[in-house]
């Protein structure tokens, strides 16, 4: 996937120092539009658009590289697309397949880049095959650090949520639910927040990409074809950040600061509610969070210590539950693995088969 | 030295964008306003959402622009408006809206008030009842969100299943896309926006409905304030000719 340096004009150096003076996005996501259209104004055949494509990507990721963007996230596979013609499918199984196949051959210069690959999606509604190869390269550049590359494959935002909904309906209680808890058991919970979000050919609808995380992202809707994204494109967008950013970061601050204390609030509200349980309530218990103020404890400071207490335990339930998550995933990407890895030698870990 | 002549130089850059964006906003003010000829210009419209979104990213609200914004809408054959800002600006204000929607639908329609019945919602309120066949010739249900409506609405239907799943009412393999957004459609009696018009510089969608926005059509306009009818119209219009492929 990633090629030798190219040489740079003098223009793109320039344009480079002038744009690295501002805030430079650290996550950038981009829907890679428009491979089809590109192959039918070229009159080329669908296949010949989505090789364009994948070229396009090698070229972009050596750019954010050098801009000192370090983390990529890229739509590559919605579940949508499986509703393609069976020929399109394979012929994208069959592309993914060689591209991966040479990323583990090239591994080398992966480490030399420093780049970590991750697969963002669900997977197991892949080729056996292509699944093997995809842990593989997760696993091989697993401790890169320099920059990360998310692969989403097989991922839609709604499915991403709905798998979170079902990890917590049963990994913790109802009440111990929050927002930032829902937002760590997302196939997305390891990346940085998405600064940046870049759609290709002119479609300006998000297509069931990052729904929850580009909340708080700075949108670029590019007119050109993804296989027509110049360098120059990416650092239009780059500037359309940086007129964005500092306004969006301080709406994101505001809502962050607000969600903490919501959470102070629940975790209240939940102390109130538990010791009214223990002793029978001398008012109505029917409404008992929104009148803390009648509530009847000892002294205000012991509630505060109760409160305080009641959250040091709630984190550290779901601390436990995430560690379980995410170990229960980690497990899964390595029983993947095939027993006699394809590419070179890879022998430091030891293959689970479930 | 060196980096103080580039951050000059990105300086100029970002001024001459914005001195660019302020010339293409300049003609868009002296065009004059125009009375919506309803029919006609239904028919430039290869398609009408059934839901547009207006989000407000801007400080200063006009209540006015707003009311005109909805009321057109309505009268081209939108049947679900939201309005959304960060902070519930225009939520708070719900009687000051429906004040000027009033005016608003007296200017654009003139005497044949009767035929367009717009109701506002919010969560605030919420929909008591049942979702009544929309009534009438044009009518319109207008729901006031803020930041509160979008992020927090899916964690709650978390708990909500969560709570479901413990009762043995769902199984966990139930927990799938349509079966969370009819929940999720069901709490709120909104269908996804089709078309999302944003108003203000800021390129963000700073929070608005990350469920429903899936497949929805943003268009950005550089202000609400003092939006005039042929622009709007040139939106939808520009919404009308947009084709989506569904992921195929």
């Amino acid at each position: 996937m990633f090629t030798q340096k190219r040489q740079k004009t003098w223009a793109q150096r320039a344009c480079e120092a002038v744009l690295t003076t501002g805030p430079v996005p650290q996550h950038v996501a981009i829907i890679m539009d428009g491979n089809r259209r590109f192959a039918a104004k070229k009159s080329l055949a669908k296949s010949e658009g989505h090789v364009k494509g994948f070229d396009k990507l090698a070229e972009t990721l050596e750019w954010c590289l050098d801009l000192g963007i370090s983390e990529v996230t890229v739509y590559a596979f919605s579940i949508e697309n499986f509703k393609r013609s069976a020929d399109e499918v394979a012929c994208l199984m069959e592309l993914s397949r060689q591209k991966f196949a040479k990323l583990l051959q090239e591994r080398d210069l992966i480490h030399q880049h420093g780049v970590c690959v991750r697969i963002i999606g669900n997977i197991s509604l892949l080729p056996k095959d292509l699944q093997e190869l995809l842990a593989e390269a997760v696993c091989m550049s697993a401790h890169n650090k320099r920059a990360i590359l998310n692969v989403c494959f097989a991922y839609t935002a709604r499915d991403d949520m709905c798998m979170a909904m079902q990890e917590l309906a049963v990994g913790v209680k109802e009440g111990d639910i929050s927002e930032s808890l829902f937002e760590k058991c997302l196939y997305t919970c390891h990346c940085r927040n998405v600064d940046l979000l870049i759609r290709t050919s002119g479609e300006v609808r998000l297509s069931d990409f990052l729904l929850w995380e580009s909340s708080f992202s700075c949108l670029a809707f590019v007119k050109v074809l993804w296989p027509e994204f110049s360098i120059w494109h990416l650092y239009a967008a780059i500037l359309h950040y940086q007129r964005n950013c500092s306004k969006i970061q301080i709406v994101r601050q505001s809502y962050l600061i607000e969600r903490e204390r919501l959470q102070r609030e629940a975790d209240f509200a939940c102390v109130v509610e538990e010791s009214n349980m223990e002793k029978p309530p001398n008012h109505s218990g029917a409404d008992k969070s929104s009148h803390p103020t009648s509530f009847n404890m000892p002294a205000q400071k012991n509630i505060q210590s109760c409160v305080q207490q009641y959250a040091a335990e709630r984190e550290q339930r779901t601390q436990a539950f995430l560690a379980c998550l995410y170990r229960r995933r980690e497990d899964y990407i390595k029983s993947l693995l095939p027993a006699h890895p394809l590419m070179g030698s890879k022998p430091a870990l030891s293959v689970t088969l479930s | 030295m060196r980096t103080l002549l580039l951050r000059f130089i990105h300086y100029v850059i970002s001024l001459g964008q914005f001195l660019y964006g302020l010339l293409l906003w300049l003609p868009v003010h002296s065009l004059t306003w125009k009375k919506p000829s309803l029919e006609a210009d239904r028919k430039l419209l290869k398609k009408v959402p059934a839901h547009v979104g207006f989000l407000v990213l801007e400080e200063d609200f006009s209540f006015r622009d707003l009311a005109n914004l909805i009321v057109w809408s309505v009268t081209l054959g939108v049947s679900y408006i939201s309005v959304y800002d960060f902070n519930g600006e225009v939520k708070r204000n719900s009687l000051l809206l429906q004040q000027n929607i009033r005016a608003s639908k007296e200017q654009v329609l003139g005497q044949d008030l009767s035929s367009c019945d717009i109701q506002i919602f919010s969560s605030s309120h919420p929909v008591l009842r049942p979702p009544s066949a929309l009534p009438k010739t044009h009518g319109g249900r207008v729901h006031l969100l803020c930041v509160d409506d979008g992020r927090k609405n899916i964690v709650q239907t978390a708990r909500h299943l969560s709570q479901m799943v413990a009762a043995g009412m769902y199984r966990l393999e139930d927990i799938q896309p349509s079966i969370v957004d009819s929940m999720i459609q069901e709490s709120r009696q909104l269908p996804d926006p089709d078309l999302c018009l944003k108003f203000g510089a800021l390129d963000s969608l700073l929070g608005y409905l990350p469920w429903h926005i899936r497949l929805s059509e943003i268009i950005s306009l550089s202000s609400h304030k003092g939006i005039t009818y042929k622009s709007f119209l040139s939106a939808l219009i520009e919404y009308g000719n947009t084709d989506q492929r569904f992921g195929k």
